[in-house]
């Protein structure tokens, strides 16, 4: 009986995990892949910067939300 | 963020690091208030429709200069070993693989070509949305939005589409609502295509946070914009113009969060028990309602029981009507069902400050508790919230001014069992 109830209990966080897999892996921006050509705006609207263009440089890209 | 922005200063103004924000909220000027009363310089790019396919924030990556992104997990406590002392100190990366291109029609719409099939009309449509702000000419109106609308769902409803897609649809209608082209129920529509989408992938929490902006405490992992007040009179204080909120903050958007709405102690009085009062044949105000569920209504664990919600109530005058700001604010009874709590029946609306402005109220409701050991007696939902609004309106310029009711009910019902419907 110990393996069912081991696997009741760990069952929901495996699956857990297997969806944020997934997730990871519908990301554009996966460790030891080129950044994207996407474009994007900024903020205030005034300027577009194409991810790609971003070559050359050393950059710390940050997703974060002000709240 | 501050942190990351005090700690990469140093190697920002030698010209050794480019910084660079992506932030996926759905109105950028709220992030550029919090840029600027930060002192946050590096420019920050606006993903509303998450096109990255990012799946929570925050997440910081480090790119090299082959444009490849690095392995490993930065933290902001160990900057000085894994970026001062172990990446700036690494010669420069060779050349890296080409740069997918995923969205090759998400571009500036000046520079798109014509978009034909239905795929490339959806990125077209995103692009419109993207960029409609700074572009005059491609500012949308109200045939554009239908346009891009039409191409968004009808990508959506593709079979086999990507939930994304039906995310990407729930965020052009919430545009639309916030724009003066706004359609009712646009509002309803972009929850329930969020809630439609985060059912499909639960572990997305960009798509979760969109929701909880807008939903009941009981869902809230923390206040979303309770910083903008203090941000607002930092700024004003040191002497600098606040950059403008464009779209009004709800309540929903400034409460904390909470393990329990408080059951109701007041024993409010009805304004009008005998219902003597007026009511708004005319309809010189419109009444929207927007239910917004906790997200756990996606989940088949009952974490909170379908039907826990925050109720948006909007009161539009129309018609030139206007709203008399001396006669103070308009008032909201509500009935919920038996068994349902609610903390107060009677509410306030949002003052006019504006006489044509819309006046807000939002309530939470939350359904009995089910009894999990028994087999339940009967669904809870659908369930219908009764109510009447109060104001004090006028008619046009000279027009009579007087009090008015209008009834109204709100039915709350469950998204799994009803899907939305498809754009008219």
């Amino acid at each position: 009986m110990r393996l069912p109830v081991t696997l009741a209990l760990i069952g929901p966080l495996l699956i857990g995990s297997v969806h944020s897999n997934q997730d990871r892996s519908l990301s554009l921006l996966q460790p030891g892949e080129a950044l994207p050509a996407l474009v994007l705006p900024t903020i205030d609207g005034k300027a577009t910067v194409n991810l790609a263009d971003l070559r050359g440089k050393k950059v710390l890209l940050i997703q974060f939300a002000s709240w | 963020m501050p942190v990351w922005h005090e700690k990469t200063r140093a190697l920002r103004e030698a010209g050794d690091l480019v910084v660079i924000g992506v932030t996926q909220e759905q109105h950028p000027d709220r992030c550029s208030l919090y840029a600027q009363w930060q002192g946050i310089d590096w420019p920050i790019l606006w993903d509303p429709f998450n096109l990255t396919g990012s799946a929570a924030v925050p997440v910081v990556l480090a790119v090299d200069e082959a444009g490849v992104i690095r392995p490993g997990r930065l933290d902001v406590r160990r900057i000085e070993e894994q970026i001062v002392e172990g990446w700036m100190s690494t010669p420069p990366a060779k050349p890296g693989p080409a740069a997918r291109r995923p969205y090759p029609d998400v571009v500036p719409p000046s520079t798109r070509a014509t978009a034909r099939s239905p795929g490339d009309k959806a990125q077209a449509a995103l692009s419109r949305l993207l960029w409609s702000r700074t572009t005059g000419e491609e500012r949308l109106d109200g045939a554009a939005f239908a346009d891009v609308l039409e191409a968004l769902e009808k990508a959506a409803l593709a079979p086999k589409a990507d939930p994304a897609l039906t995310f990407h649809h729930g965020v052009a209608l919430r545009m639309r609502y916030d724009s003066e082209h706004r359609q009712a129920g646009d509002f309803q529509r972009a929850l329930d295509a969020w809630m439609d989408a985060l059912g499909r992938r639960p572990s997305q929490y960009i798509w979760r946070r969109r929701i909880q902006q807008w939903g009941p405490r009981l869902d809230k992992p923390y206040p979303f914009y309770d910083w903008v007040e203090e941000a607002q009179t930092t700024l004003i204080a040191a002497g600098s113009v606040p950059h403008p909120i464009q779209i009004a903050l709800s309540g929903a958007e400034l409460a904390s969060g909470t393990r329990e709405i408080p059951i109701r102690s007041i024993q409010d009085i009805h304004p009008d028990p005998q219902a003597a009062l007026k009511r708004d044949g005319k309809h010189l105000v419109e009444l929207e309602s927007t239910v917004c569920l906790h997200t756990g209504v996606t989940s088949k664990r009952v974490r909170e029981p379908a039907g826990s919600s925050r109720i948006h109530l909007i009161l539009r005058p129309t018609g030139g009507a206007h709203f008399e700001p001396a006669a103070g604010p308009a008032r909201i009874w509500i009935e919920v069902p038996t068994g349902w709590n609610t903390p107060r029946q009677l509410l306030m609306a949002t003052s006019p400050t504006d006489p044509d402005a819309a006046l807000l109220a939002e309530f939470e409701v939350r359904p009995p508790q089910p009894d999990l050991t028994k087999p339940p007696a009967s669904p809870i939902l659908p369930a219908t919230i009764h109510g009447t609004a109060f104001y004090f309106v006028c008619e046009g310029e000279q027009g009579e001014c007087q009090f008015l009711a209008q009834d109204f009910e709100i039915l709350i019902r469950d998204p799994r069992s009803d899907p939305q419907e498809p754009d008219k």
